[in-house]
């Protein structure tokens, strides 16, 4: 026979629902703007979030002087990516928001789970989005 | 039940099972499918030189799987299929293998099951695996959405699969005859030209003679291109191309299709929408 069953072909548990039942918030110490009023181009929809920047601790004078620190970083999201970004209000898990976005785009469960987690992934690396796991059932 | 053939090899498993990983190559390789919480079926196969002792190597096999801690271990029969099931790592996992005499490859499908076997399902999949043919030098191709022929001295040589976007290319090794196939979603978020000239952009290639036409196909509004191109080489050959794109009204989603090849004195004009590529069953393959 050509294999066993493949380490590849599964995480530890051999499924990703745990993943799945996550749900993603937006971070609250951000804020928000949410460019859908007359000012911008009709249908752009965008939302950009400023997100606040710790302070490392070396940045104090002289150094500051030169490299100035910045209180907040500025993430533009496209019109996709806000509808995205809307879904994660804290009450609906990842597959959810999978779900939505495959209904809104007409894509697969997995074609739409790669493109949101990927984005959901980049989000939290920004500061946009937290995420908060289930807890582990007993037993 | 939906239908897949990937390497001359065709099977149906239920509408959300989704390939996630596969592999190019027709002498030995797999394909997995997931439902969506997590993997639920391998298919794989290997060309071997002669039909192998099942009897043995099942024994040999199961032995094998018991060692790694298989529990429960039982083998079984189904048809030409040769079983052995049993819990591994917690979970049910039950491995058919078969011989495929027109292929000459012996195919192993592996089921894990989340919570309990389901035998009607298992047989059902079983029964549908089978070798698919290639006729009229055409070999079919039916994955991701999209059901294909592809010419047959053609080698599957790349394969695009990303959300919304996917793409297969087969060609000879130097790449004189070329077939693309793709199938794109999310259309109006990126479609901002007019579909002829992205089906110009498509195909990349500085064409000469190109002649463009319109037509309707069972409601598909399909643009098709055909033109020439000089191939590298002192010889200065010609190859002819053809292509053709279209939205699909049933899913929404952008198909084109482009074939190029040296050219010949067996040059015809071969329909690719529906001809070579089709999107749903009104614009099915003529097989």
């Amino acid at each position: 026979m050509t294999l066993g069953r493949s380490k590849r072909a599964a995480t530890d548990d051999g499924s990703w629902k745990r993943m799945l039942s996550a749900r993603p918030v937006h971070n609250m110490a951000a804020r928000v703007d949410e460019l859908d009023g007359p000012s911008t181009s009709p249908g752009s929809d965008a939302v950009v979030v400023y997100v606040k920047n710790v302070r490392p601790w070396y940045m104090l004078p002289p150094l500051s002087w030169i490299v100035p620190h910045r209180r907040e970083r500025r993430v533009v999201l496209d019109r996709v990516g806000s509808q995205m970004w809307r879904q994660c209000d804290g009450e609906r898990t990842v597959e959810a928001v999978i779900d939505a976005f495959a209904a809104t785009h007409d894509l697969t469960f997995h074609e739409a789970r790669v493109a949101v987690t990927t984005y959901i992934k980049s989000l939290v690396k920004r500061g946009v989005l937290v995420i908060v796991m289930p807890k582990e059932q007993a037993g | 039940m939906e239908r897949w053939v990937w390497c001359n090899f065709g099977l149906s498993v239920p509408a959300d099972w989704e390939m996630l990983q596969f592999t190019r190559n027709p002498e030995s390789g797999r394909c997995a499918f997931a439902d969506r919480y997590q993997f639920r079926l391998e298919l794989n196969w290997r060309a071997v030189p002669g039909r192998p002792d099942f009897d043995r190597m099942m024994s040999d096999y199961a032995a094998s799987l018991q060692l790694q801690g298989m529990k429960d271990g039982s083998r079984f029969r189904h048809r030409a299929w040769h079983g052995v099931g049993g819990e591994m790592d917690g979970q049910i996992i039950t491995r058919l293998g078969r011989w495929f005499a027109n292929e000459g490859s012996v195919v192993e499908l592996v089921f894990l099951w989340p919570r309990k076997k389901d035998s009607g399902l298992m047989r059902r999949v079983a029964d549908s695996v089978g070798e698919e043919p290639a006729h009229d030098g055409l070999r079919r191709w039916r994955a991701f959405g999209m059901d294909l022929l592809a010419a047959k001295p053609l080698t599957f040589s790349a394969c695009r699969v990303e959300p919304g976007n996917v793409e297969l290319e087969f060609s000879d090794p130097k790449r004189r005859s070329l077939e693309r196939f793709g199938r794109r979603g999310m259309v109006r978020e990126w479609l901002k030209s007019p579909l002829d000239r992205w089906l110009r952009r498509w195909i990349d290639q500085e064409l000469r003679d190109v002649r463009t036409s319109f037509s309707d196909i069972h409601g598909h509004s399909v643009h098709s291109l055909t033109g020439e191109k000089t191939l590298p080489g002192l010889r200065r050959r010609r190859a002819r191309c053809d292509a053709a794109a279209w939205i699909c009204p049933a899913d929404g989603r952008l198909y084109s299709v482009s074939c190029s090849r040296p050219r010949s004195g067996s040059d015809r004009d071969a329909a690719l929408a529906g001809g070579r590529l089709s999107c749903c069953p009104s614009l099915e393959l003529a097989t």
